[in-house]
Parts: structure tokens; sequence; C-alpha cells
């Protein structure tokens, strides 16, 4: 309307009028949507936090006690389970990310039609996936944490960098959130997520150097390598945790790279989906 | 974005928050009087119109001086020029709704073909349709999550799509699918869609929804474990969380069962009564009898024809409907012979329906034929060549 900027004659002095137009990326709009996924959030956390902390830990016994203990010690001067507890925040980051992302927002759109009902409101789609991957990405940034704090029980000593863990975690979980949100409003059914997990969620997270360290893969798969965010995300936090070097700037910057792309994607792919 | 105890914290848009009671509590008049005029953005100097509407809603069809009124606006043809402050048209109350020359195709299928639809405030208007009219077309294009192909859409004063945001922020919308967090509490429910609202006091709102939907005792109960008639109330409850000036309601009882559908009623009744423009599809005729004051009966994406119930039953069925049984072979000898005579008969079920039979030569209506009055559902029968429910 052409007298959305224009001062409202008013007869009742002091009654403001309400805004006339509304702001794109709200906050208010994003956090009633964060909000609704906290409310859901309470009726679930348990199990969630308990499968958060019980599957690090089986994988540092038998990765880190398993192997560490017969075929290897130390990788690059560190003890073998310190190595892989460091790694494994990049896993706990990958699986509370971009899993959740993909099937909460099928589940969310085609059998609960509950964007329906917030799109009804005054919500656009590109508030409805900001607050998604917002709070996927919160969430995230807490359970990345979990691998690297059961490995201070094995020796792992603690280091100031550490406390950039939570913003790595983060940053890198706003990436693949807006993944699994982009693989969600692609696909048809919900079993063509098998292809996307074989296709590409098991390769990251195995060739992130969680495990073992890439440089001992062939060259082709090294440079590969470069473009997983996981395995970015893995440099970071054993810089966080053994000493930064200088272009580990430059690997943070591919994450906040990644998660800017992959947030317009998923605002393009969704909004196709959603609005006809 | 600040975290407080369990809540996210909201910032609240600055839209005053009329203080409106429960339904059924206040007068209806002065409700709609104070809800019209405290949530119009800009509309001073025109208590005058808004009150006059109100009076209108909660006493419309005993006052003649309100079937003009309502009647003039809708000939105005509702879009006006934009005056210099804001849209003349949403000042003045005229048109909650103006749709003109609406398309909107899904491939090959057209599923709202060329749509005009008035909606003055202060009305409830039932959209009337078989299955595959567009009737949902028609509210998923005012809800934005659908774009029209061609066409003009108004929705209190805010073209669509462009000011979508604008106009959903003023309407609410009820479902026709539960789509209720079901394994959150009912009170929470409501708080979601209240901050989603840019409701200011997310507490308050959340109680007179609750006493909507009568459901204050059991507030913290999880909605998984609400009856079917519960969840209804509280889909509905939900959207009026904010109190909105228009609402939408999309075949709010289809596949419910009787209870529960009189339980609705009940509570679309007092919303109605309350001042608030309903628009609602359906096509349970009774519905529409029961809580519409005026009828738009959707076909192929179009609207063929409105009224007031009454005035559709007149214009199209007359006053007499007589209703013949008999083997098959003689209700179509009937049939021809009715026609013959320029009457218009319909299928129902096992019988035949010869309508307008007030206006038989002897002869023609059997003598046996059960004479009732006509119905909405002969009108509908006769329009749409559908059976209705
Ligand atoms: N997303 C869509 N994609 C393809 N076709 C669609 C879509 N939505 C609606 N249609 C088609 O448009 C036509 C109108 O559908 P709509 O849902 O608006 O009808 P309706 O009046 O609500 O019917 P009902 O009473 O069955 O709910 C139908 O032929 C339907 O198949
Ligand atoms: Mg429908």
């Amino acid at each position: 309307m052409s007298s959305a900027a224009e001062p409202v004659p008013s007869s009742q002095p002091g009654a403001a009028p309400p805004p006339r137009t509304m702001r794109r990326l709200e906050p208010a709009a994003i956090a009633g949507v964060m909000s609704r996924e906290l409310a859901n959030f309470r009726t679930y956390w348990r199990g969630t936090t308990f499968s958060s902390v019980l599957e690090p830990l089986v994988y540092l016994l038998a990765f880190g006690l398993g192997l560490g203990a017969t075929l290897v010690d130390e990788v690059e001067g560190v003890p073998y389970i310190q190595f892989v507890g460091t790694g494994m925040v990049a896993t706990a980051v990958i699986f509370s990310s971009a899993l959740p992302a993909m099937f909460g927002t099928f589940v969310k759109h085609r059998f609960q039609n509950t964007y329906e009902a917030i799109l009804a409101a005054p919500v656009d789609v590109d508030e409805l996936v900001t607050a998604e991957m917002l709070w996927i990405a919160a969430r995230s940034a807490v359970y990345g944490c979990v691998p690297l704090i059961v490995t201070f029980f094995w020796g792992l000593p603690p280091a100031p960098g550490m406390l950039l863990v939570p913003l790595f975690a983060f940053v890198t979980a706003l990436g693949f959130a807006g993944f699994g949100i982009t693989t969600a409003a692609i696909v048809a059914k919900i079993d063509q997520f098998n292809y996307v997990t074989a296709l590409f969620i098991t390769p990251l997270f195995l060739v992130a150097g969680t495990f073992f360290p890439i440089n001992g893969l062939p060259e082709f798969f090294q440079v590969i390598a470069q473009a997983n965010p996981l395995h970015q995300l893995v440099e970071l936090v054993r810089g966080g945790a053994f000493g930064f070097e200088w272009w580990d700037l430059a690997r943070f910057a591919f994450l906040v790279a990644f998660a800017a792309v992959t947030w317009r994607i998923a605002i393009t792919r969704l909004r196709a989906r959603l609005i006809q | 974005m600040a975290v407080e105890g369990d809540h996210l914290a909201v910032e609240p848009v600055q839209r005053p928050q009329p203080e409106v009671a429960v339904l059924g509590q206040l007068g209806e008049a002065e409700v709609a009087l104070e809800g019209a005029l405290e949530q119009g953005p800009d509309r001073p100097g025109l208590e005058e119109d808004v009150r006059a509407r109100s009076r209108c809603s909660s006493d419309r069809r005993s006052d003649s001086t309100c079937s003009d009124l309502i009647q003039r606006s809708s000939s105005t043809g509702g879009i006006l020029p934009d005056g210099p402050s804001g849209g003349l048209a949403s000042v003045l109350g005229v048109g909650a709704i103006e749709l003109r020359g609406v398309v909107k195709s899904f491939g090959p299928i057209r599923a709202v073909d060329g749509l005009d639809l008035d909606v003055p405030e202060g009305i409830c208007l039932g959209l009337l349709g078989p299955n595959g009219a567009g009737k949902s077309t028609t509210m998923r294009l005012l809800t934005g999550q659908a774009i029209a192909d061609a066409g003009e859409l108004r929705v209190l004063g805010h073209e669509l799509p462009r000011q979508s945001k604008e106009a959903r922020a003023l309407m609410g919308v009820v479902p026709q699918l539960d789509n209720l967090d079901i394994d959150v509490t009912v009170e929470d429910n409501l708080a979601v869609y209240a901050r989603l609202y840019r409701v200011r006091d997310v507490g308050a709102a959340v109680d007179k929804a609750l006493d909507i939907a009568r459901l204050r005792d059991r507030r913290r109960d999880a909605v998984e474990k609400l009856s079917g008639g519960m969840r209804r109330r509280l889909l509905l409850a939900r959207g009026l969380v904010h109190e909105p000036r228009l609402v939408l309601l999309d075949e709010p009882t289809v596949g419910l069962d009787p209870q529960i559908r009189t339980e609705l009623w009940t509570l679309i009744g007092a919303l109605k009564a309350r001042g608030t423009t309903i628009l609602m599809s359906t096509h349970y005729i009774e519905e529409a009898e029961r809580l519409a004051d005026e009828v738009a009966v959707m076909h192929e994406g179009k609207v063929i024809s409105r009224g007031s119930p009454s005035e559709l039953i007149a214009t199209h069925a007359g006053r007499q409907t007589a209703e013949v049984y008999a083997p098959p072979q003689r209700l179509a000898e009937l049939r021809a012979e009715a026609e013959a005579a320029g009457l218009r008969v319909r299928a129902a079920g096992p019988a035949i329906a010869i309508v307008g039979s007030e206006r038989a030569e002897n002869g023609t209506v059997p003598a046996d034929a059960v004479v009732r009055a006509a119905t909405l559902e002969d009108v509908f029968v006769l329009l749409t060549g559908e059976e209705a429910e």
C-alpha cells in the first residue's frame, strides 16, 4: 500500500498505529517457530540425550580402547583415544543435525501438516527455514561437545581453544541442517533418504579424519576431503584441543560459507514445495 | 534471542490487543465494535459505520436497514481506491475479502477459474461446493500458500500476494485436518501460536483460548490424551488465539461424528455472534444453512450463485418440492412429463424430486407425492448436478 511509510493521521493522540508492513526475517517469527521446537523437545529430550551420550562412549570404547590397545598407539603425536575423541565431535554433529533435519522436515511437512499451520500465521518460508536451522544447530552445539567431555576421562587435557568448539559445531550443524531440509524438500518418499544417507552422510563421516588421518589416503581422496565440511570441523576441534594453525581461519570461513549456501538453497527448495 | 526458562522470549510487535472478553461473556455488539475499532490500524472517524455493522451482525435478520447497508457495501464493488490514510476499503470495513477474476491452475486442472468473491466484514459466508470445486484452493490462495495465476486478491485491505504476511497477521485459519502437536500440552500448543501471531500477552491469550475450547482443566495434558471433540475445539481455539477479525474455516466439521459437529457449530455460532467475519467452506448443506448469513455456491472454480439461503431457495427452487417414490420405470415417465411441463427435476436417492411443484398444473405431480418446502439441498443439486450430503 502506498501509505505504508506515511504517518497515519490519528484523531486519538498517543494511540500508536500498528506497523502496516512487516519485515522479512523477523526475530519474533523465528523465535515463535523455535518455541514450537522447544515445546516438542521437552517431550522427547531424554531419549535424544541418552543416545547422544551413549553413542560416542561406545565408539570411544570400540575404536579408542580396542584399536588403541592392540594396533595404534599414537596418531600425529596424540594418544589414539584422544585423536578419536576429538574427531568424534564431527560425528556427533552430523548425526544430530543432518538426520533430524531430513526426517523432521519431512514428517512435519508430509505427515503432520505442521508447516501448513505455521505458514498460515504471519511467518514466511525464509523465517521458517532459518528457525529450524538455528534450532537444530543450537542442539548440535551442545551434543557436539559430549564426545570431548567424555574424552576428558581418558586424559584429554582441557585447553582454552576448546571453548570455541560449540561455535564450530554450531556453524557446521547449520550447514548440515540446511542440507537436511533441502533433501527433505526434494525427495518424493521417505525411504529415498536411504540413498542420501548411503551416498552422502556415511562417506562424509568416514572420510572426515575422525578415525584415521586423511593424509594416509590416496591424493584424490585427500583433495575431496578438503571439500568435506566435517573434515574441516575435525581439524578445527583438534586445533582447539592441541593448538590452532593460521589456516584454521580459512577452515572456519569455509564452514560459514557452507552454512550460508545451504541456507539459501533450503529456503528455495522448501518454498517450491510449500507454496504452489 | 534470549532464552528465559523454558520459553523463548518473543519480541512483541506493537499491536494493541483489544480487551475482548471470552466468547459469550460480553455483549456481542460491544465486543465486535471494540475489536473493530482497536484492531483496525487506521480507521478514525468511522466509528459510525463500524457501529452500524456490529449492530447488523448481532441482529441481522430482523433489521432491514442492516441488509441495506450490507447490500450497499457489497454492490459498491468493494475495491475502493486507497485514500490518504490507507486502504479506504479497509477503513470502511467494506470488504474483508475481495477476489476478482482469480485463476489458479495445477497443470491441466483449473482449480479456480475466474473467481469473483466479496465477503463484507461481519458476515459468515458459506462457500458451498462439491468435491473438487476449488474451495480449499481458494483458502490456500487467501493464506498465501498458493499463488494465483491471474486476478486480484485483497484481504482486509491488503493486496495478495505482496502483503500476504500483513493479511495473515489479521486472519485466523482453522484447517480441515488436525495438525496440533500431539505430544505437547494443550496450553503449549496455544502458546506457540500466540507467539507466531505476535500476541503481546501470551499467557492471557492462552487463558482466553482455553475458555473458548472449554479445556481449562485439561491445559497441562498432552493433546494425545484428549478426545476427538476436545481436539477439534482446541484446533478451532488455536485459530482464534490472536482474536482475528477474519476467520477462514476449511470444511470445519468434515468427517466428524454428529455430536462433535454440533459442538463445533455452537462455537462457530458464538464466533459469529461476536461479529467476526467468517469464510467457511463446506459441502454439508445443513452446516451452511445453520451458520451462513450468505451462501456462495461454488462449482468448477467459480461462484455460480450467491445469496442468503432463503433467497437462493426462492430464486432457484421456488416454494415447494414434491418427492415421488415409485419403481424406476414409472419415475422415468413422471420425470419426462414434469420436464415437458417446464418443471425442474432432480434425482433424490431412490426418488425423484420435482422442484417448484407449486407451479405444476393439475396431474403433473402424482397425488401420492410427498410435498415439502423447498430446501437449499434442492438448489445445490440443481445448480451443481451433484448429490448433496
Ligand atoms: N496441489 C495440487 N496439485 C494438483 N492439483 C490440485 C492441487 N490442489 C488441488 N488440486 C486440484 O484442484 C481441484 C480443486 O481442488 P480443491 O482441493 O480446491 O477442491 P475442494 O473444493 O476443496 O474439494 P473437497 O471438497 O474435496 O475438499 C481438484 O481437481 C484438485 O485435484
Ligand atoms: Mg477441500
